[in-house]
C-alpha cells in the first residue's frame, strides 16, 4: 500500500460533492454576494474550506438557473466616496422557496448518509 | 495575444495584464479577453463580467492589505485572477452553468429519438400528401401566396470548400453559386457566440450546396443555440434555428372527432382519455422539446369539440398530420390497393367457425355472430346505397346470421321458436 493511501483526506477532498449543500446552507442564513460567501464559508470552517471563485460563481449561476436561488443587483458605493462609483455593481443571491425545499432534502440525505456510514464504524478504531 | 478586433488568438490571457497601468484597467483587460471566450448571449456575458469585476476589485483590495502582496498592485491583480482558475476552463464552466438544464432536454430527446426510430421502422411509408384527414389552415387576411421554391442553381448547384474559410465567406460563396440573396442577422448570431469570421473546418469537393450547408451549419452550431438555414423567395437565410422555426409557426385544425370516438369505443375508454392519448402521442413523438406542455416554447395544441388545433412550425405540422393519418378514422370498409372495397369479415365468413357454431348448437356464439353482422350492416348502410355490392353482401350476411341464430335457438328450445333478445 502506498503512503498516499494512508493519508487522511483533506477538508477540500471531504468537501467535494457538498459544495451546493454548503452554499445553500450559508444563503439560508442571509442573502450574500459572491465574495462575501467565500469569506463566510472560510470563517465558518475555520479556514478549512476555501470555496474558490472558479467553483463558486459557476455554481451560483447553476443554482440560479435551476430556480434554487434568486438574485438582485446592487449599485456599490465606495466607502471613501459618497458618489456612486460608476459601473460598480454587486450581485446578491438569496434562497428561493424551491431552494429551501432542496436544502431540506439535501440535509436529510446528508444525515441519512452519515447515519449509514456510522453503522459500519467500529466503536474503537 | 489579441489579433484585431474580431479575431482572437490567445497564448496566455494573463499576458494582457503586463501592459496595463493600474489594477482597474488590468482587471478590465483580462475580463475583456475572458468574456470573449464564453459562447453566451451578450447580456449574460455582461452580467458575468460585472460580477467578476466586483469580485476581483474586492479581492485585490484584500490582497494589497495582506502580507503576501505587501502593496504590490500588479502581484495582487495576478494572484486574484489566478485564483479564478484556468481562464478557458472557467469560461467553459460559466457556459455550462448558464445553459438550459440538460436533464429534461435529454429525456425529451430520448423520446424524440425513439419516436423517429419507430417512424423509420414503420411498415407504411411516409407520404406527406397521403391521407384524407380533413385539415383547415388559418390564413390571415391578405395572405394568399405561398413561398417560392429556390431555383435550380441552388437545389442542383454544387460547391467545393477548402476547409479553412470563415463562415461569412462560405455563406457568400453559397449565395453566389445558388444565385440567391443572402440574409444573415449577424447581431443575433454574435449574441449566440457565432461571429462572422468563425472558422469552418469543413473540406468538401464538388458536393450539393444543400449538403454543404447542412455540414457547415452543424460545424458552427452550438448545442444550446442550434443554427439552421432556409432557402425561399430568392433568399437564403442563415440564423438561429429556434428563431427561424418561430417565424414558420402556423395554426392548423384537424378533424379528429371520429378517431376519438373510435378509440373510445374500441378500447373501452372515455372520449376524454382517448383525446389525451392522441395529445400524448403527438407531444412525445413530434419534436418533444418544442411543445409548451413539455417546457418548450414553439408549439402547442388544444382539442375542442372533436377538432385538434395545432400551432407549430410547418415541419412539425407535417409530422402531426402523418401520425393522425395513421390512426383509425372510421369503421368503414377498407379500400384495397385496386380501389375496390374489402368486405369486413365476420365470423360466419370463416367456414371452420361456422361449422363449430352449427355443430355445438352454441346459441350465445350464434347470437354474437348475428349481433356483429347487424352492427356491420348498420355501419355499411351509412356509407353505401341499397343495390351496391357491398350493401347487398352485408345485408345477406346479416340475414344469414339471423337465420342461423334462429335455427340454433329453435333447436335448443325444441323447436319452440326464437328466444327473445
Amino acid at each position: 500500500m502506498s503512503d498516499d493511501a494512508l493519508k487522511s483526506p483533506s477538508p477540500a477532498e471531504l468537501f467535494k460533492g457538498s459544495a451546493d449543500l454548503v452554499l445553500l446552507s450559508v444563503l439560508a442564513e442571509a442573502p450574500l454576494y459572491g465574495y462575501a460567501i467565500t469569506k463566510q464559508v472560510a470563517a465558518k470552517s475555520g479556514g478549512a474550506i476555501r470555496l474558490t471563485p472558479g467553483v463558486l460563481y459557476p455554481l451560483l449561476h447553476e443554482l440560479e438557473r435551476d430556480g434554487l436561488l434568486l438574485s438582485s443587483w446592487e449599485t456599490v458605493q465606495a466607502p471613501d466616496n459618497d458618489d456612486v462609483e460608476r459601473g460598480r455593481k454587486r450581485k446578491w443571491y438569496r434562497l428561493s422557496a424551491k431552494g429551501r425545499k432542496r436544502l431540506a432534502q439535501r440535509i436529510a440525505a446528508h444525515r441519512a448518509q452519515q447515519k449509514m456510514i456510522e453503522s459500519f464504524l467500529p466503536d474503537r478504531a | 495575444m489579441i489579433d484585431g478586433p474580431d479575431h482572437l488568438v490567445i497564448d496566455d490571457p494573463l499576458d494582457v495584464l503586463a501592459t496595463q497601468a493600474d489594477a482597474g484597467s488590468a482587471i478590465d483587460a483580462w475580463l475583456g479577453v475572458f468574456t470573449r471566450l464564453m459562447h453566451l448571449p451578450e447580456s449574460v456575458r455582461s452580467e458575468i463580467r460585472a460580477e467578476l469585476r466586483e469580485h476581483l476589485r474586492e479581492r485585490v483590495r484584500d490582497l494589497l492589505l495582506s502580507a503576501g502582496c505587501a502593496g504590490d498592485e500588479r502581484t495582487a491583480v495576478r494572484t486574484a485572477i489566478e485564483e479564478l482558475g484556468e481562464t478557458a476552463h472557467l469560461a467553459h464552466r460559466f457556459e455550462q452553468a448558464n445553459r438550459p438544464n440538460r436533464r429534461r432536454l435529454l429525456m425529451n430527446l430520448t423520446l424524440a429519438v425513439a419516436g423517429v426510430g419507430a417512424i423509420a421502422a414503420g411498415v407504411i411509408a411516409f407520404n406527406p400528401n397521403h391521407g384524407a384527414l380533413p385539415v383547415t389552415r388559418f390564413a390571415p387576411v391578405g395572405e394568399t401566396s405561398q413561398a417560392a421554391a429556390p431555383p435550380k442553381s441552388f437545389t442542383q448547384g454544387r460547391i467545393t470548400l477548402k476547409g479553412d474559410n470563415a463562415l461569412n465567406e462560405i455563406l457568400a460563396q453559397v449565395a453566389e453559386i445558388g444565385q440567391l440573396n443572402l440574409l444573415v442577422n449577424w447581431r443575433e448570431l454574435e449574441d449566440a457566440g457565432v461571429t462572422r469570421d468563425a472558422p469552418v473546418q469543413v473540406a468538401l469537393r464538388d458536393v450539393p450546396i444543400t449538403q454543404a450547408l447542412d455540414l457547415v451549419t452543424a460545424s458552427v452550431s452550438d448545442r444550446a443555440n442550434p443554427l439552421d438555414w432556409r432557402a425561399h423567395d430568392g433568399l437564403i437565410e442563415f440564423g438561429i434555428k429556434h428563431n427561424l422555426d418561430a417565424r414558420e409557426v402556423e395554426l392548423l385544425s384537424y378533424d379528429v372527432a371520429r378517431t376519438v370516438n373510435l378509440i373510445a369505443n374500441n378500447f373501452n375508454t372515455s372520449t376524454k382519455d382517448a383525446a389525451e392519448q392522441i395529445c400524448d402521442l403527438l407531444t412525445s413523438l413530434v419534436e418533444p422539446i418544442n411543445w409548451i406542455d413539455n417546457g418548450g416554447d414553439l408549439a402547442q395544441m388544444r382539442l375542442v369539440g372533436g377538432r385538434l388545433f395545432v400551432q407549430a412550425p410547418t415541419r412539425m405540422q407535417t409530422k402531426v398530420a402523418w401520425i393522425l393519418d395513421q390512426l383509425p378514422k372510421d369503421d368503414a370498409p377498407q379500400v384495397n390497393a385496386a380501389g375496390g372495397v374489402e368486405p369486413v369479415p365476420v365470423l360466419s365468413d370463416i367456414p371452420l367457425l361456422s361449422q363449430v357454431f352449427a355443430s355445438r348448437g352454441d346459441s350465445p356464439s350464434a347470437l354474437k355472430a348475428m349481433n356483429d353482422a347487424e352492427a356491420e350492416f348498420k355501419q355499411i348502410k351509412e356509407h353505401f346505397q341499397p343495390g351496391t355490392p357491398v350493401y347487398d353482401s352485408a345485408e345477406k350476411r346479416c340475414q344469414d346470421a339471423k337465420a342461423a341464430y334462429e335455427q340454433i335457438a329453435r333447436r335448443a328450445a325444441g323447436g319452440a321458436g326464437a328466444p327473445s333478445r
